[in-house]
């Protein structure tokens, strides 16, 4: 996320499969019963008050600064198509503020879904990875209390939030309530970009996670846990940099190798893991998620993170409370050239130097260490709409604001809390 | 007219107008509602929560396996408003929510939505899927009571 060179562009053929099967079944099955059209937007203005950060609601999108109209701002449409009793499919196209724009970011969804029986039910194409508890329906403004999901919690794991492949669900009665358990396996691709539009793409391949959902009368429950490889990370001259870095004799530099394989993760085994809970019993509305991050990845340090999220109804209107964190599993270590012994020549020095130096930056500026405290209140002012204002006091480290853009800043300088207000209004059509 | 007059002809419209209102409140509020089926459905009794399961979307189709075709009364209508009241206690808004998180996760779609209520007795028999809640004063022999709440 931090090189800079030329970008890379993948066609991604896991989705184009996808979305070219919907098409078929769309186009060869003459038996569809039923096409229905629907969709979800949000226009919000943001205010952003900050000298040397700028904003993004995810790790995924444009960074943005002063008054921004596309920061919260999401327009996504739906199609479902029924063709018979145990078929049918599902697309979801979302558009946003992504930094990456090419078509694969804005497609949240394309599967056909077979239910064999009641309880039972297989998918396969695009997926909401359906680790947490927005997972499925984050993008749609309407359907939550807050002006965005928990930034301290959804923005990092927005980068594995889809996945190309197949789940099972099992759902089944228990204790008065709904149990779902669920398995997924696929290809969760990740396509970012900085704020120069240098572009980073990475894959968590072979992703299999379990999921367990209870629902009973005002409470529901979530629990995941999951992992996948991290494969085929692109960042222009990465491999080149790293390779240099490996070069390095250990007499010269002896954690020159650790280093390297710190920034490289080909190979590193990602694992998540989440827990989740919401009670609303039409007067109190509460809700919490904590969930880990492990991957022994530069890029994306390990970490745990979580928010609780607390709102009263006055009738249409939910003033609500929200507080949230993310903390680094360790902490920041500065990665410092080494001394090297006399007589080793300038340029060899200079050289040493400079990979050192990169890589410091480079760690210090992929750092996630903050919390917020933030105020809102939603009105559902009319059938399918709803006015929604916050107000987000975000406090970072040094360093620790990854989630934000902040090529500007020094990173050894704790900065500021970041204010950010929100107003918007949601939808539902 | 001066503003004693005013006061003196609108009072009596206000009055009238609060008393028909608390009227319709009063018979929405004692209205008994059931839920149906197709005649022909084989399903002779539902429990509350399997009627939960199918309006809610945890399921789509009946514990015998059969699809399942939930109806709603229009929006904003006295009997929907009553019907998700009675059986999870939320509001139409809520349950609008609730069934934008269900529809945009792609899980299930919510209940089809007549165009009036004289429509649905044309749904239910034209449907051997179908469920639907009804007063109870507005049961055909077309119709399979199948749940009603407690009193």
């Amino acid at each position: 996320m931090f090189f800079n060179s030329i970008p890379k562009i993948k066609t991604d053929g896991v989705i184009l499969a996808s979305l070219l099967s919907v098409g078929a079944c769309l186009t060869t099955n003459a038996k569809a019963q039923e096409v229905s059209f629907s969709g979800f937007a949000t226009i919000g203005a943001t205010l952003i008050e900050h000298d040397e950060l700028s904003y993004r609601s995810s790790l995924l999108n444009q960074t943005r600064d002063g008054v921004s109209w596309r920061s919260d701002s999401v327009i996504g449409g739906q199609v479902n198509i029924t063709f018979s009793e145990q078929w049918d499919a599902v697309g979801q196209v979302v558009v946003q503020d992504r930094a990456d724009r090419r078509l694969d970011n804005y497609i949240e969804k394309a599967f056909v879904r077979y239910r064999p029986a009641r309880s039972w039910a297989m998918r396969g194409g695009r997926l909401d990875s359906n680790f947490y508890m927005l997972s499925d329906y984050r993008p749609a403004g309407y359907a939550y209390t807050w002006a965005r999901p928990p930034l301290d919690f959804y923005s990092a794991v927005a980068v594995a939030a889809v996945t190309d492949g197949a789940d099972l669900q099992y759902t089944t009665d228990w204790q008065e309530g709904v149990v779902k358990l669920g398995v997924l396996y696929g290809n969760s691709a990740a396509h970012l970009a900085s704020e120069d539009g240098t572009k980073t793409n990475f894959d968590f391949a072979n992703l299999l996670s379990f999921t367990l959902e209870y629902q009973r009368h005002n409470w529901q429950f979530k629990a995941t846990s999951a992992s996948a490889t991290l494969k085929n990370f692109e960042y222009a001259d990465f491999n080149e940099f790293v390779s240099q870095i490996r070069a390095v004799p250990a007499v010269l530099w002896p954690q020159a190798q650790n280093v390297a394989d710190y920034l490289d993760p080909a190979g590193d085994k990602a694992e998540f893991a989440a827990i989740g809970v919401k009670f609303d019993d039409s007067q109190w509305q509460i809700q919490s998620e904590l969930a880990s991050f492990k991957a022994n990845w530069q890029n994306l340090p390990d970490a745990k993170f979580g928010y609780l999220s607390i709102g009263y109804y006055l009738d249409d209107v939910l003033p609500y409370f929200l507080v949230s964190a993310h903390r680094p599993d360790n902490k920041y270590t500065a990665i410092t050239a080494p001394a090297l012994p006399p007589g080793v020549p300038a340029n060899i020095v200079q050289s040493i130097q400079l990979l050192a130096h990169t890589t410091e930056d480079a760690a210090a500026n992929s750092f996630i260490d903050q919390n917020s405290v933030s105020l809102g209140i939603r009105w559902d002012f009319a059938d399918a709409w709803a006015l929604k204002a916050q107000f987000d006091h975000i406090r970072m480290q040094a360093p620790g604001s990854a989630l934000f853009g902040n090529n500007s800043l020094d990173l050894k300088i704790k900065p500021k809390p970041l204010n950010v207000l929100h107003l918007g209004l949601s939808t539902v059509f | 007219m001066t503003l004693k007059m005013h006061l003196a002809l609108a009072l009596p419209l206000i009055v009238i107008t609060l008393f028909l209102a608390s009227c319709k409140a009063m018979a929405e509020s004692t209205m008994k509602l059931v839920v149906v089926v197709n005649h022909s459905n084989p399903i002779d009794e539902l429990d509350q929560k399997q009627v939960m399961d199918l309006y809610m979307g945890r399921y789509t189709s009946f514990p015998n396996s059969m699809p399942a075709t939930p109806i709603d009364y229009p929006s904003n209508s006295a009997v929907k408003q009553q019907f998700y009241k009675m059986l999870v206690n939320k509001d139409e808004k809520k349950i609008r929510a609730y069934w934008s998180r269900l529809l945009f996760s792609g899980r299930a779609k919510p209940p089809m939505e007549a165009e009036s209520g004289e429509n649905i007795p044309t749904l239910l028999a034209d449907n051997n899927a179908a469920l639907a809640y009804v007063p109870v004063d507005q049961v055909t022999s077309e119709m399979k009571i199948v749940f009603q709440f407690n009193p």
